[in-house]
This record gives structure tokens, C-alpha cells and sequence, in this order.
């Protein structure tokens, strides 16, 4: 019942937040200074005449003034239409639907590897501050915090593709060849998980309800899913953050490694100053983050008894 | 330490049995608390009064063998044949809940904010005494009613409490678990009058087949419950004896200084009323 106030109060927020980002993701690409129709011409050999670039600016629309222009493009896409391409007039929708569940598939595993090495490399450090394994821990987490990803996707393609030929060099061919771009994709992530659960973690074990739950004489797994369970909220909040960021991530991570997702879909559309493409693409990824955002705030009212209420109010 | 007036039990092995207990802060070395001992025999009650900062807290902690990692713990606990202080981890735990009952001084804080009471009473209730939901509910339920609480709180979460209600729950969880000794730290702070006495009955009648060992400032409340009393200064033992002795003829300065304290503190609620200070 209180879940479905938290929905209610969080929902009519979105449109203007949906509408804002349709404005930006608009405005943002024109500000490009070459002109599309120029590029699309080069792209497929014509000679840019200043007879053909006028004929083709007309044909894609760009002759029209700039407001006129957004709000086709506004009426198209809430009626599902995402436009053309410009330079091979293939539908957009179509090409986002191919390319987004590589994707999809790329961002889930690497979350699922930046959660289980974020809690993995946490644990040390929450059981036994300052061991051995705690210290390794850290500064395998400052490596990997400081590493970028195209560098540590080259790293790991030398070392684990090339030279020992564990993992396809690139493409997506079935699971050995989702690894690597996974592997390089939430790396980068991990540190920022194991060091927001370990410090909460430890915060939490000096609660006084964790005392009390000792003093009970409550077994030591008990009391640690107590502990866990009052340390997810940073992690949460993080998590809403990440989530459409390993996506746009992918941008260069799916480039390093051939793989057929959405950020080569962009990058080949930023190149070919293909805009429909980069519009869809933009409002996509934003639409991506205000879901997000809104999954992590139910989950952490489900989780959390005191932000029921809060939202409710 | 305790005199021989405490063993009117003579005979009858201690329940606890705390010998020459110490705390120190594990980098420095600082004692915290020094050379305490005590002994609960069953059905008699022990008061701890001090200052604060004397140390009540951490004795507490250290009967049950809770100190922080930060601290280390010197002397012997005895309890239900383990030494609560060096025993193995597992050993000392079994004895928590069930054999030994803590009640903390911030009730406020006892309790998981992600968790209902209810949920509480049924997971100790669970793990400590094999019992499926519906006893541990009913058994939650009888004995929130000897606080004075109603059913309904089991459905609250704790952050829609008062101080005082969570204290009352926390003695009821605590005694749910049927411990032989209850270690009560300030355990009617946050309690309105009404509410201390009728705490302070439920205790009183515990004493009869358990063991209370009650830290308080509050005199009154010591002097209802306890048949001893141990004044700690500094982390020592300054003094210890029946209660009625060492308050009518205190030794030790500190011991007076309370008193006195105490005296003022009520001098002028007696003047407001009309009496003389």
C-alpha cells in the first residue's frame, strides 16, 4: 500500500524530467558544427554540390527552423518512431533493437561481477580490519580504481586473449567471448562498491542494536545479515547511478572488443554525424537513468521501513 | 570482595562469579576498569552505582565477554562452567540470551530499524529456544504484557516507538529468552514514574529464581532492587556491601558524595511540595 504512494508521488515527476531530456538530447546534438547532410553525402560517395547538399538537407528535414524540427521529431518518437538514419536510411528503432541487447547482456554480467568482486574484496576488511588479505584487498581496489578501461581492456586483451589465448580476441561469440569486455567494463566500478559496503559494514557493526543482538547470543550469521542488510543503502543509491552508466560505459569497452552493442552503434552514428541515431541514443540511455533511479528509490523503500513513511508524507 | 553479609546463601555455588575483572585499552594499556569482583547467587540482586564514566557500562559488557576489539579484558568471568571472558567464541555465545540477559542502556538504538519487533521476538526466539512462530508469538506477547505493553507493538517498526516503549520491549525480549542472570544496565531511564515502578516490580519478582545484577544512578531504583551494592569510582570497587549497611553508614567519600547528590537533587522537588529540605 505505502509502495504504491512512493509510485504515485515519484511518478508525475518523470514527465518533466522526460520532456527535459528530449529538449537536451535535441539541442544538444545540433549544436554539432558540420552539417549532417554533408557528411551523409561523403559517407555514400556523392560529391557535395551545393545543389545536392540544399536537395538532401530538404529531404532529411534540416531546412526546416530548429523548433519546428524538435517537435516533429518530439511527435515521432512518443508515437514510437525514432526516425531514419541519415546516412543508410535504415529505421533507428530498428537498430537500437538489434543492438541493445548485447548490450544489455554486457552490463548485466558486468554487474554481476562488479556486485559479487565488490562484496568478495569488502569482506576481509569487515571480518578482519587491517589483515593480510584486508590490505591486499585494498590495493587491489586502488589498482583497479585507478585504471581506465580502455587501457585495462588492451592489458587484459594482450595478456589473457593474445598471449595465452584463453578468450576470443573480440566479437560476440557465445559466453567465453562475454568475459573479457564484462571483466574490463566493471573493474573500474568495483572499488567504488567494496569501499562503500565495507566502510558501511563496519560503521554498522558498531551499532548498539548489533551489541543487542550479540548480547542475545544470536549466531555470528545472523548477526552479519543484520549488518548487511543495514549497509545496503549507500551501496543502493550507488547501484542506481551505475547501472545506466555500464551502459553508456559500454561505449568503449564494446569498441575495444568488437562488440555489436549500442555504444559502436553511437560512436559509428558520432563519426557519420548520423543524428537521429545520437538523438535516439541519448534520450535512450537519460530514459535509462530516470528508471533506474526510480527502481533504486522502490527498492530502498521496500527496504527501509523509515522511507516508506518519508515518501508517503 | 563481597563481604561475608552477601553469601546469606552460603553453600549454594555462585550462578556468576567475576574474579578480579580488568579492562584496558588494547594500544595504550590504560586500565579502564580494575580489579572488580562479584558473585550472584540465585535469587539475590547486586547494585552497581558510580559516577559516570566509572565504568558500570564496560563491567557489563565484560560479564557477557562484549567488549569493543578495541579493549581487552583481564581477570575471570565465571559462568554455567566457561570463563566469559577467554572462552571460545561459540562457548561464550550459547551462554548469551538464554543463561545470560543484557539489557542496554540505549534503548533507543537496541533495536534493527529495517526490522519489526515482531520479527525480534520470533528470530531470538527462534534461534536461542527451537520455538516455531506461533509460541515464540505467544510468548512475545505474555511478556510485553508484564511491561505493560499491548500485542499490537509487535507489528511496530522501531522507529514508531518511544524511547521508553523500546526499553519496555528490550526488557521483554530480554526476559523472553528466560536468562538465569539479567544484567541490567539503566534499565528504567527512559521510563515515566508510573512505568519505572511497575518495571522495577517486574524485576523485583524476576529475582525470585534468577540472578540481577542492576547498574543505575538512581538510587531509589538500586535501593528497591538490590540486596548489595558496589560503588565503583575510577573503575574500582570502592566499597560493597548489604545495600541497607553501606547506605546508611557510607565508608568511602564517594560513596557520601552520591548520597549528597542525591539528597540535593530531591531537595527541592521536597520544597515544592511544601516540606522542609
Amino acid at each position: 500500500m505505502k509502495l504504491r504512494t512512493t509510485l504515485l508521488h515519484r511518478l508525475p515527476g518523470i514527465v518533466p524530467l522526460l520532456f527535459l531530456t528530449s529538449v537536451l538530447s535535441f539541442g544538444l546534438v545540433q549544436l554539432s558544427p558540420s552539417d549532417p547532410a554533408e557528411v551523409a553525402l561523403r559517407l555514400n560517395d556523392i560529391t557535395p554540390t551545393p545543389e545536392v547538399i540544399a536537395e538532401t538537407r530538404a529531404r532529411l528535414g534540416l531546412d526546416q527552423p530548429l523548433p519546428i524540427r524538435y517537435f516533429r521529431w518530439l511527435d515521432a518518437v512518443l508515437h514510437g518512431d525514432l526516425g531514419t538514419s541519415y546516412v543508410n536510411g535504415k529505421s533507428v528503432a530498428a537498430e537500437l533493437r538489434q543492438a541493445l541487447p548485447p548490450t544489455v547482456m554486457l552490463a548485466a554480467t558486468a554487474t554481476v561481477i562488479m556486485l559479487a568482486g565488490g562484496l568478495l574484496t569488502a569482506l576481509p576488511g569487515v571480518f578482519r580490519p587491517g589483515s593480510r588479505t584486508d590490505r591486499l584487498a585494498r590495493l587491489f581496489l586502488f589498482f583497479a580504481s585507478a585504471m581506465p578501461s580502455f587501457w585495462l581492456g588492451l592489458l587484459l586483451l594482450q595478456f589473457l586473449a593474445v598471449t595465452l589465448d584463453l578468450f576470443p580476441i573480440g566479437g560476440m561469440n557465445g559466453p567465453a567471448s562475454l568475459a573479457l569486455p564484462a571483466l574490463t567494463l566493471a573493474l573500474p566500478h568495483m572499488p567504488a562498491y567494496a569501499r562503500l559496503l565495507r566502510a558501511a559494514m563496519l560503521r554498522t557493526a558498531r551499532e548498539n542494536f548489533v551489541l543487542h543482538d550479540r548480547a542475545r547470543g544470536l549466531s555470528p550469521r545472523t548477526v552479519m545479515k543484520h549488518i548487511f542488510r543495514n549497509s545496503l543503502q549507500s551501496c543502493l543509491t550507488a547501484l542506481g547511478m551505475s547501472l545506466p552508466r555500464l551502459m553508456a560505459g559500454a561505449f568503449v569497452v564494446e569498441n575495444i572488443f568488437a562488440w555489436p552493442g549500442l555504444g559502436r552503434l553511437c560512436v559509428t552514428a558520432i563519426f557519420n554525424r548520423d543524428f537521429p541515431v545520437i538523438q535516439a541514443y541519448v534520450l535512450l540511455m537519460a530514459g535509462m537513468f530516470i528508471v533506474c533511479n526510480l527502481c533504486v528509490d522502490i527498492c530502498a523503500a521496500l527496504l527501509d521501513p523509515r522511507q516508506r513513511e518519508e515518501a508517503a508524507q | 570482595m563481597m563481604d561475608d553479609t552477601s553469601q546469606k546463601t552460603a553453600g549454594a555455588a555462585p550462578l556468576l562469579e567475576a574474579r578480579r575483572v580488568g579492562v584496558r585499552v588494547r594500544a595504550t594499556g590504560e586500565p579502564l576498569v580494575a580489579d572488580v569482583s562479584l558473585t550472584l547467587y540465585r535469587g539475590r540482586s547486586l547494585g552497581i552505582v558510580g559516577d559516570s564514566g566509572s565504568g558500570k557500562t564496560l563491567l557489563c559488557r565484560s560479564l557477557l565477554g562484549l567488549l569493543p576489539s578495541s579493549l581487552t579484558a583481564e581477570g575471570q568471568v565465571l559462568f554455567d562452567g566457561a570463563d566469559m571472558l577467554h572462552a571460545e567464541a561459540a562457548e561464550a555465545r550459547h551462554r548469551r540470551g538464554t543463561g545470560l540477559g543484557l539489557l542496554l542502556q540505549q534503548a533507543m538504538t537496541a533495536f534493527d530499524p529495517l526490522r519489526t519487533i515482531e520479527a525480534h521476538f520470533l528470530e531470538s526466539l527462534r534461534e536461542k529456544c527451537g520455538l516455531a512462530a506461533a509460541g515464540a508469538r505467544r510468548k512475545a506477547e505474555a511478556y510485553l504484557n508484564r511491561t505493560g505493553l499491548a500485542a499490537d507493538v509487535l507489528h511496530a517498526w522501531p522507529h514508531q516507538l518511544s524511547g521508553g516503549m523500546l526499553q519496555r520491549c528490550m526488557i521483554a525480549l530480554t526476559l523472553s529468552l528466560e536468562p538465569s542472570v539479567i544484567v541490567a544496565d539503566e534499565p528504567t531511564t527512559a521510563q515515566d514514574a508510573c512505568h519505572q515502578f511497575r518495571i522495577v516490580r517486574l524485576l523485583a519478582g524476576l529475582r525470585q529464581e534468577r540472578a540481577l545484577l542492576i547498574v543505575s544512578h538512581d538510587l531509589a531504583v538500586v535501593q528497591a532492587l538490590a540486596d548489595d551494592l558496589l560503588i565503583l569510582h575510577e573503575g574500582r570497587c570502592v566499597e560493597s556491601g548489604p545495600t541497607a549497611a553501606v547506605l546508611a553508614a557510607p565508608q568511602h567519600a564517594c560513596t557520601r558524595r552520591l548520597l549528597e547528590a542525591r539528597q540535593a537533587l530531591s531537595r527541592p522537588f521536597l520544597q515544592l511540595r511544601g516540606g522542609r529540605a
